[in-house]
């Protein structure tokens, strides 16, 4: 009887963890060819989110529905970030990029705020409280399909990345900027590239956010904190590594909340992530070809 | 007699307060190997930077067919026909040997020959076809030296220039590049060639010159230079 | 600073410590809004000397603010320490400081910046988090309110807090032209060549860190004597690294002068803000460091933000 319970604990762990695991592939993206991990990554989910939830809340568009909207917009808007905002200052260096993510987070979280306003809101369709039984576990449909987004979106990344030739040269330029210059490639391509999809694998994020959990504009810091977690456990620039380390900070997250009252739970996740980084920074997933960085 | 194909005019490269190179000229002519000797420091990784555009002289011109070429970015020198082997080989250890040689052809006037340039590459370094799958970073120096050279030869460039492509590599190994750059000449490739191992840089070239702390000084034919006591006496110790 | 620019500031100190016997307090707004700079311009003070001089992006100074405030509060709920008192904020202070060693140390050791700005960010939700889980000890999520009877005028908080600010910017300029400022700005522009010449780069990194955090600390119990109360959302709040690092930005960071004209600029806008607009001046903090860093990359005083992207990869 226990056994089952805790079975359902890793199930949904596993479930929540792929949620962190996108929002993490999108920041290691970024980080892989800008080096500068993206603070703002949550708050576009979020933002994601909102439209999700007004385009159903206005028009009615099934949330499902809102991701063949969402998402390539989400990516319009990633190649429009980059080229408006950060082309210019990306060959400052890290500390100016950094800086902007910085302020674009606090701008888009006020900005929602003043015209969402702070009340929590939740995509409540009619089947958002159905369930699946699997082997006498109870599964949440919207969680579950939140799971499959995920791995849909890691699936297209990885192809992507892997069969496309803008996609080895993403690889590439992640690896060595400077090698990747000497063949020909140019920064800019691959920052607007890795921006792009990183804001996209946000819109699907933000679906996913808003039809399994409440949320408001400042939830977004939180989800990007999660996400860097996720990113400090799996390792810095590996796509699989992220979802790994989401689906792991998704399961310890599970089992602290089971056994520990309350807040503790988000302790224990800050508290793990400071403990990788100041003792295994390179991630518990690493295996990088290339030296350490 | 032709123009030169590569034409490096007084060049002056400072690294903020330190000068690295000094009213450096030399030029290159199509089709010969033109090899820059030195020892550490004396700026020869200096003027390679420069050439492939990751650095930007302060004064003096790079002229490459005729056109200035000096403070154009490496991606736009790679675009115009001169292609670089690093020191180090610039491999990108996390990808496999294909996708390595693929990225060569990236340059926009290389795409549409890629299939060819592939093959060629390929039958020139027939290790490479055997090992296609094979991540870049678990190969012998040799065998990447070959993959190195082969990437740079995917853009189809005009210039080829290799930065100390015996580094690190043993003697057979060594003989086996130079080899490959015998061939390549043949096949009427214009190379710059920055070397340590004197013996073998100035073996190959058709001409070579001498860096020493930022400046040449001597320039001639490879065998003149074999040939001088001086270089013999500065640079090869006890060889012969 | 050459004896050339000493004589004005000394004046302008001077003229600063006027004010309050010039203008009454009570009635006049322009006690409140020095008071309110000063507490600014000592945390981008100390945000200026981790990050402008150092190069180490912290992204968690409002760890050291809640702290310092909570410190303060704490001991005064339970009386081992009164209003305004002194021992008090520099006991706060210095709990930051050993925080700051404790966590600087494993964290700067590495060689990436980005793992120590993470660090500095999640150090500021733990401490926020733990803090509402304190139960009694600290209040929980509602915090804790101290006897606001003590108050009688605006005046020793406001040369208390002037006073740290001359004091951040002293110790910043005594470090800026000493050994360990030239030290600084090595490890900043070159972290590899400032090792190999002997530099002890983590014991300077450190260093910066905890002045940063005590200077963040103390500002934090000067704020917590004048609002008579502490809340985990109010004293952990993001806000308050946000407004150093924007006035850092706007004023120029890795410079003296900067941050104060950076912080009487922020106070001022913002409290025009909170004045015609109010229920839009919180977008502006972001919007301003976004427009800032990409129309004045050098900050209004004009010194260069150094970037740390060396070696492989970069961001352009």
């Amino acid at each position: 009887m226990f056994t089952s319970i805790l079975l359902q604990v890793l199930i949904n762990g596993i479930l929540s963890g792929t949620m962190y695991g996108i929002a993490a592939i999108g920041l290691s993206l970024i980080f892989g060819t800008m080096r500068i991990v993206f603070i703002a990554q949550g708050t576009i989910i979020i933002l994601a989110a909102y439209g999700s939830y007004w385009l159903f809340s206005l028009i009615g568009i099934d949330p499902y529905v809102s991701i063949i909207f969402i998402v390539p917009a989400s990516f319009i808007l990633g190649i429009g970030f980059y080229q408006g905002l950060f082309r210019k200052v990306a060959r400052a260096g890290q500390f100016p990029t950094l800086l902007i993510a910085f302020g674009l987070m606090a701008l888009l979280e006020n900005l929602m705020f003043v015209m969402f306003t702070g009340n929590a809101r939740a995509v409540q369709t009619s089947y958002a409280s159905y369930a699946l039984t699997v082997l006498g576990m109870k599964i949440s449909f919207v969680r579950l399909m939140a799971f499959v987004m995920a791995l849909a979106g890691t699936a297209g990344v990885t192809l992507f990345l892997k069969k496309t030739m803008l996609g080895k040269a993403v690889r590439a330029a992640s690896e060595n900027l400077g090698y990747a210059m000497m063949v020909g490639i140019t920064p800019h391509t691959v920052n607007t590239i890795t921006f792009a999809f990183g804001m996209g694998l946000a819109g699907l994020a933000g679906v996913a956010t808003a039809t399994t959990y409440g949320f408001d504009p400042f939830s977004g810091f939180v989800f990007s904190l999660k996400a860097m977690i996720a990113l400090a456990i799996g390792g810095m620039g590996s796509v699989a590594g992220g979802l790994f380390g989401g689906i792991l900070l998704g399961v310890v997250e599970s089992y602290a909340a089971f056994f520990l009252t309350g807040g503790w739970a988000d302790v224990v996740s800050y508290a793990v992530f400071l403990l990788v980084l100041m003792f295994r920074p390179e991630g518990l997933f690493s295996r990088d070809m290339s030296a350490k960085l | 007699m032709a123009n030169p194909l590569l034409s490096v005019t007084d060049i002056n490269v400072r690294y903020g307060d330190a000068q690295a190179l000094w009213d450096v000229s030399f030029e290159v002519r199509e089709g010969e190997v033109f090899s820059i000797i030195g020892s550490n420091g004396a700026g020869k990784s200096t003027i390679l930077r420069t050439l492939s555009g990751f650095l930007c002289p302060n004064s003096g011109k790079i002229e490459f067919f005729g056109s200035r070429v000096d403070g154009t970015s490496p991606m736009a020198m790679v675009n115009l026909g001169i292609s670089l082997v690093p020191e180090g080989r610039g491999l990108f250890s996390n990808l496999t040997v294909l996708e390595n040689l693929e990225l060569g052809a990236f340059p926009k006037r290389s795409r549409p020959l890629k299939q060819q340039s592939l093959a060629s590459a390929l039958s020139l370094f027939p290790i490479l076809a055997r090992r296609q799958s094979q991540l870049a970073g678990k190969m012998s120096g040799g065998e990447q030296q070959m993959l190195a050279i082969g990437r740079a030869l995917m853009s189809r460039p005009s210039l080829l220039m290799l930065d100390e492509p015996s580094l690190g590599l043993a003697p057979m190994v060594v003989k086996a590049v130079f080899e490959t750059i015998m061939i390549l000449k043949a096949q009427g490739m214009t190379i710059l060639l920055v070397e340590q191992n004197i013996h073998q840089a100035l073996r190959v070239a058709d001409r070579a010159c001498v860096i020493k702390t930022g400046r040449i000084t001597m320039v001639g034919t490879g065998k003149e230079l074999l040939a001088d006591p001086e270089i013999h006496r500065a640079y090869m110790g006890t060889l012969r | 600073m050459t004896g050339r620019r000493l004589f004005p500031s000394m004046i302008v100190v001077a003229a600063c410590c006027a004010v309050p016997f010039v203008f009454d307090p009570e009635k006049s707004y322009l006690v409140y809004f020095l008071f309110t700079a000063s507490i600014y311009v000592t945390l981008a003070q100390s945000w200026n000397l981790v990050a402008g001089y150092t190069g180490q992006v912290s992204l968690g100074q409002h760890a050291f603010f809640g702290l310092g405030g909570y410190v303060v509060a704490i001991a005064w709920s339970r009386g081992l320490i009164g209003y305004l008192s002194p021992m008090g904020i520099v006991m706060a202070g210095v709990a930051a400081s050993i925080l700051a060693i404790l966590i600087g140390i494993p964290l700067l050791s590495k060689l990436r910046g980005d793992y120590f700005a993470l660090g500095t960010l999640g150090l500021g939700e733990i401490l926020r988090l733990v803090t509402i889980q304190g139960g009694s000890f600290t209040g929980g999520p509602m915090g804790i309110l101290l006897p606001a009877s003590s108050f009688g005028t605006i005046r020793p908080h406001y040369f208390i807090a002037l006073f740290l600010a001359v004091l951040a910017m002293a110790v910043s300029l005594y470090m800026a032209k000493s050994y360990v400022g030239l030290a600084l700005v090595s490890i900043r522009d070159d972290e590899a060549a400032a090792e190999a010449n002997g530099i002890n780069v983590l014991k300077f990194k450190v260093l910066a860190f905890a002045v940063a955090a005590f200077f963040a600390g103390m500002s934090g119990a000067v704020l917590a004597n004048y609002v008579f109360t502490v809340d985990p959302q109010g004293f952990y709040g993001l806000n308050w690294t946000l407004y150093p690092v924007l006035i850092c930005v706007l004023g120029g960071a890795g410079t003296i002068t900067g941050p104060i004209i950076g912080g009487l600029l922020l106070t001022a806008v913002f409290e025009i803000a909170r004045y015609f607009l109010p229920e839009i001046h919180p977008i502006f903090s972001g919007l301003f460091i976004i427009l800032a860093i990409i129309f004045l990359p050098h900050g209004l005083v004009g010194l260069r933000v150094r970037g740390v992207a060396k070696g492989k990869g970069g961001a352009g």
